[in-house]
């Protein structure tokens, strides 16, 4: 962080974030720039796991694995939400742990097979499990974050779809954003890279692959957890639907299409997949079919999706030198 | 359990697993020559059953001239995904598979508009039941098995035997060496998706009439045929047909045991069958070139 | 090969962006709205699973809306207003329908909104209705959670809760020997939502329910289930919240493998949909709730809207008719309140007296279950399918109480 015109820039981007509830008061498009920063905070967790090379499915799972521990934390243990949000994480952490230990054994494929099958039997699990995940129905009501108080001092509460969501979730991208740049600029994100893009060389010079396929898959995992955590507590209702392997599928679309190679690749995907379909949405049952000729444009004619178009276009300098 | 009911799952496994089995002979195609999933499979499917559902059902012709007109059309249609899709994208795995989702997309919707979203019924091409032992079957299931069994054999038949298919066969195992050997890698690839549509398109039209078309007819079954192929081994059709056989005696066995909560214990077999066989049944190491 | 690809590149963006601009052309609402326009927003799934209904609810909806327009639409204080519906596509998802319902309410500022279908639709945008205090007509099969508490939400549709007591009470008049029975339906909270009233309505009936069971939404194979069944041969397969093409197939398959008692579905089956599929010889005698033109049973103005549906779009959608009814409950709720403002409206649908449908009289009702008169009470018809036609027998009345829940999911 010496440079100057980085710093400058950082804190430009803050300032933004910051001002940007009151540019856009609109509730309708303050809820889909959240959405954004959801998607953007599951797709840079899938990123990480893609980052090595392999491509997960199971990502919507692990956001529903924090969600419904979250609000069976809080409504059924009582647990506040403060102390939920990084359990949801821990909890989804610790099943990545227990799955990717075996299956990140698996490759390409079979990974994906394996990723899609744990993504199907937790589907299965939060829809024929009705005590504990409520079943179809999903769970209702799931309270909004306690208010924090300092006594005498302030105080913010939570209304439902508030503007303090806002805040709360920049905060969340701005914690994950760190901790992933961090990861990249490592020595061990420069491992990761070499992992991707020759396997066998890495191994035989010392690198162990299954240590830094098992970390990235379980950070990508917690941060789901916690996206998982601020979704349940946000939408107050949750239901087995919203978890399913179609959401997966467009986290990976996110990635793929805002590029893969920098965390800003992510948030361009995440920004116009959220703008797109409401772009269209005049276009009724065309929507769709848009929808898919703009991800084949950017597949055909943008191979390092559009960060890396951008990047060509006007000659950005990578911000750091690893790979992924 | 019964013999009675051993017998009836037994039947009903076999016919189930031979769908799957006919369901993803197409996909395993694919994904042996391009090594790539195609999540566009679930839609060429779907088209057979309409082209079968419009040339057989609307306009009256034979059943198997509308199954013909299927595997023609869809040829063609494979060979042009193929040209302004997937050849641009044939070095990016991952990319290909987010175009065959995207072009799933279009045309799911694109029949939805055409089509309406009503699922309707392709008429029967036999009826009446069959008695094998204490168990009925109706004639369409043994058509099904038949046509099944007949066309599994056929295409391994042709990958191993015929010309074309040792060709084929040659592109899918090693496309440099092939290349070497005078081989024109990207025509045959080229051709190999053709087949593999036309095989998609065969499965929709042959399992039509037992069901319905409808545009969202191949969401479903073809997660299973990914299952299917994937537990196969890399591409390999033998596999594929192991794996179909494995898949629908673990469903039809758990899902008549448990009820619903049978999904999630087929789901764990098959995970825990992947972690014992991280290469499929009959597969090899996996390497992207 | 570079320049090639780029040109094509730039043939396909032009394409494309063309594409979207003609899109945006042909489909782009009249943004201004006009002085006398009430606009009325609609959320539906019309791609997806659910689209069969949504596109019916869609039909619907803008039938009742020409109706009501040609006939001179409302006088609100001596202003005339006529009425506009701006119908979005949820793709039977609730994030879907979240994004749908916040494009109606901030954008479009439409003042009611009708039409949501299908649980996690509704409970994902009631947080933000509620709030915005916009009076909302739904129709799912969703448990009491789903009005308890809610100020501004009403279900015009009758869900098996109600209407199974009165509907497997003439089942058990006609046909005593029937005695036991398996629940089959859709593992959604549809599927729940059926399952668990006809399980409580045949239980408090003295029928012996030998076991629910559920399938995945867009399954084709019964075969395990069917066998399942059979092992314990019940005297009817009760299939209340299973959709057409899955109850066809079922049908076909459970009669294929030798299936021989009765089929009573507690929902719509239009028998030229599911004779297809499922084969003429085996839906007849289906006892079921739809309705349509014919039969000793149908209400004069139940015809004369299938006429006018037929006449507009040109087929049946057997969906359509429960939904038609929204539209003139909310005109008749702002008649009534002579304003548009939603509390006004709201008050006033809660007070309205008996009133008339294309059902036969109907009223509000629900207080013992929900807490407020948020539920519509009217016939529910008792059809038989008949020489290829599904015919309507009699209406039966639902019962505000419904016989004390079971929770069948805890039970073997």
């Amino acid at each position: 962080m010496s440079n100057p015109l980085k710093i400058f820039t950082s804190l430009g981007a803050l300032a933004a974030m910051l001002m940007l509830p009151w540019v856009i008061t609109d509730p309708r498009y303050r809820d889909l720039i959240i959405t954004m920063g959801i998607y953007f905070i599951l797709a840079s967790g899938l990123r990480l796991i893609m980052s090595v090379g392999q491509v997960s499915f199971a990502q919507a799972a692990f956001w529903g694995i924090g969600a419904y521990s979250s609000a069976i934390l809080v409504m059924k243990a009582g647990l506040s939400f403060w102390l939920s949000l990084p359990l949801s994480g821990i909890i989804s952490a610790f099943i990545a742990l227990l799955i990717g230990y075996p299956c990140l054994r698996l490759k390409g494929p079979y990974f994906f097979i394996i990723t899609m099958s744990f993504g199907e039997v937790a589907r299965l699990v939060f829809t024929s499990w009705i005590d504990l995940f409520g079943g179809t129905n999903g769970i209702s009501g799931i309270p909004a974050p306690d208010p924090i108080t300092i006594s005498g001092v302030f105080s913010i509460s939570f209304p439902p779809r508030g503007v303090e969501f806002y805040y709360l979730l920049m905060l969340l991208i701005i914690v994950s954003f760190f901790v992933m740049y961090r990861i990249e600029r490592s020595h061990f994100g420069k491992a990761c890279g070499a992992i991707r893009e020759f396997d066998d060389l890495a191994a035989s010079l010392g690198i162990n692959i299954m240590r830094h396929s098992i970390i990235l898959f379980v950070v990508g995992c917690f941060f789901a957890g916690i996206a998982g955590s601020f979704y349940a507590h946000y939408m107050t209702y949750i239901g087995p639907g919203y978890f399913s392997f179609h959401e997966s599928l467009l986290f990976l679309i996110i990635a793929v299409i805002g590029g893969t190679e920098s965390i800003f690749g992510i948030i361009i995907g995440a920004v116009l997949l959220t703008i797109l379909p409401e772009f269209t949405r005049e276009a009724k049952q065309f929507e769709s079919i848009i929808y898919g000729a703009f991800v084949l444009v950017v597949l055909l004619f943008m191979p390092s999706g559009i960060w890396g178009m951008l990047k060509k276009i006007f000659r950005i300098k990578p911000l750091s030198k690893s790979y992924i | 359990m019964t013999a009675q009911i051993l017998a009836q799952i037994v039947v009903y496994a076999t016919v189930l697993s031979l769908v799957y089995i006919l369901m993803s002979l197409g996909l395993t195609l694919v994904f042996s020559i391009m090594r790539m999933i195609n999540f566009a499979h679930g839609e060429l499917y779907m088209l057979g059953g309409l082209s079968v559902y419009y040339i057989y059902g609307r306009l009256g012709l034979n059943y198997w001239v509308g199954i013909l007109g299927a595997v023609v059309i869809m040829f063609f249609f494979g060979l042009l995904l193929e040209r302004t899709i997937f050849r641009p994208l044939r070095h990016d795995m991952l990319a290909a598979c987010l175009a065959s989702l995207g072009v799933g997309m279009m045309l799911q919707t694109g029949a939805l508009l055409f089509f309406g979203e009503e699922e309707k019924a392709v008429p029967p091409v036999v009826t009446g039941t069959f008695q094998l032992g204490n168990v009925s079957i109706s004639n369409e299931r043994l058509l099904i098995v038949l046509v099944s069994v007949a066309i599994t054999l056929a295409l391994i038949l042709f990958i191993k035997k015929s010309k074309t298919g040792r060709v084929l066969q040659a592109v899918a195992q090693n496309p440099e060496a092939a290349s070497l050997q005078g081989i024109n890698v990207t025509r045959m690839t080229a051709v190999g998706f053709g087949i593999a549509c036309a095989l998609a398109a065969t499965a929709g039209g042959i399992i039509a009439p037992l069901v319905y078309v409808s545009p969202y007819m191949g969401v479903e079954p073809v997660l299973k045929a990914f299952i299917v192929v994937i537990m196969g081994g890399l591409g390999s059709l033998v596999g594929a047909v192991i794996a179909g056989f494995v898949l629908g005696f673990v469903e039809q066995f758990s899902l008549t045991m448990f009820g619903f909560v049978g999904h999630i214990f087929g789901f764990i077999i098959i995970m825990v069958l992947l972690l014992f066989r991280p290469r499929g049944f009959l597969g090899k190491d996996f390497k992207v070139h | 090969m570079r320049g090639k690809m780029r040109g094509r590149g730039i043939c396909f963006s032009v394409a494309f962006v063309f594409l979207a601009g003609l899109m945006f052309v042909l489909f782009s609402p009249a943004q201004a709205a006009e002085p006398k326009t009430i606009l009325i927003g609609d959320s539906n799934p019309l791609t997806g699973g659910g689209a069969y209904w949504g596109i019916g609810s869609k039909n619907a909806l803008d039938l009742a809306m020409d109706k009501c327009n040609k006939a001179g639409g409302v006088t609100i204080k001596g202003q005339q207003y006529l009425f506009k519906i701006i119908h979005e596509d949820d793709k039977y998802k609730g994030s879907e329908a979240v994004k749908a319902i916040n494009k109606l309410i901030f954008t479009d500022k439409v003042q009611f909104i009708v039409g949501p279908l299908g649980t996690a639709a509704v409970k994902a945008v009631q947080p933000i209705t509620e709030a915005q205090k916009m009076v909302m007509i739904i129709d799912t099969y969703a448990g009491p959670d789903i009005l308890r508490n809610m100020n501004y939400t009403f279900r015009a549709m009758v869900p098996p809760t109600h209407f199974a007591p009165s509907f497997f009470k003439w089942v058990k008049d006609k046909h005593p020997q029937l005695k036991t029975l398996i629940h089959i339906a859709a593992n959604d909270a549809t599927g729940w939502g059926a399952t668990n009233g006809d399980n409580d309505a045949c239980h408090a009936l003295g029928m012996k329910v030998l076991g629910s069971e559920f399938f995945e939404r867009g399954s084709t194979d019964f075969t395990a289930m069917v066998t399942r069944i059979l092992s314990q041969n019940p005297d009817f397969l009760s299939m209340g919240g299973s959709p057409p093409g899955e109850a066809a197939l079922l049908i076909k398959q459970a009669r294929e493998m030798g299936y021989k008692g009765r089929i009573i579905h507690s929902g719509m089956l239009e028998p030229s949909q599911l004779g297809p599929i499922a084969g003429w010889e085996n839906i007849e005698g289906i006892i079921q709730t739809g309705i349509g033109p014919e039969g000793p049973g149908v209400p004069k103005a139940m015809k004369q809207y299938f006429i006018d549906y037929e006449a507009k779009y040109g087929n049946v959608n057997s969906f359509a008719p429960y939904i038609y009814d929204m539209f003139d409950i909310l005109v008749m709720g702002i008649k009534k309140a002579n304003s548009l403002d939603s509390t006004k409206v709201r008050d006033a649908i809660e007070q309205m007296d008996e009133f008339d449908t294309i059902w036969g009289k109907a009223r509000w009702g629900g207080k013992e279950l929900y807490g407020n008169n948020h539920q519509l009470f009217r016939p529910t018809p008792v059809s038989i399918i008949k020489d290829k036609k599904l015919i309507c027998l009699e209406m039966v009345t639902p019962q505000e109480v419904p016989p004390p829940s079971q929770e069948w999911h805890n039970r073997k």
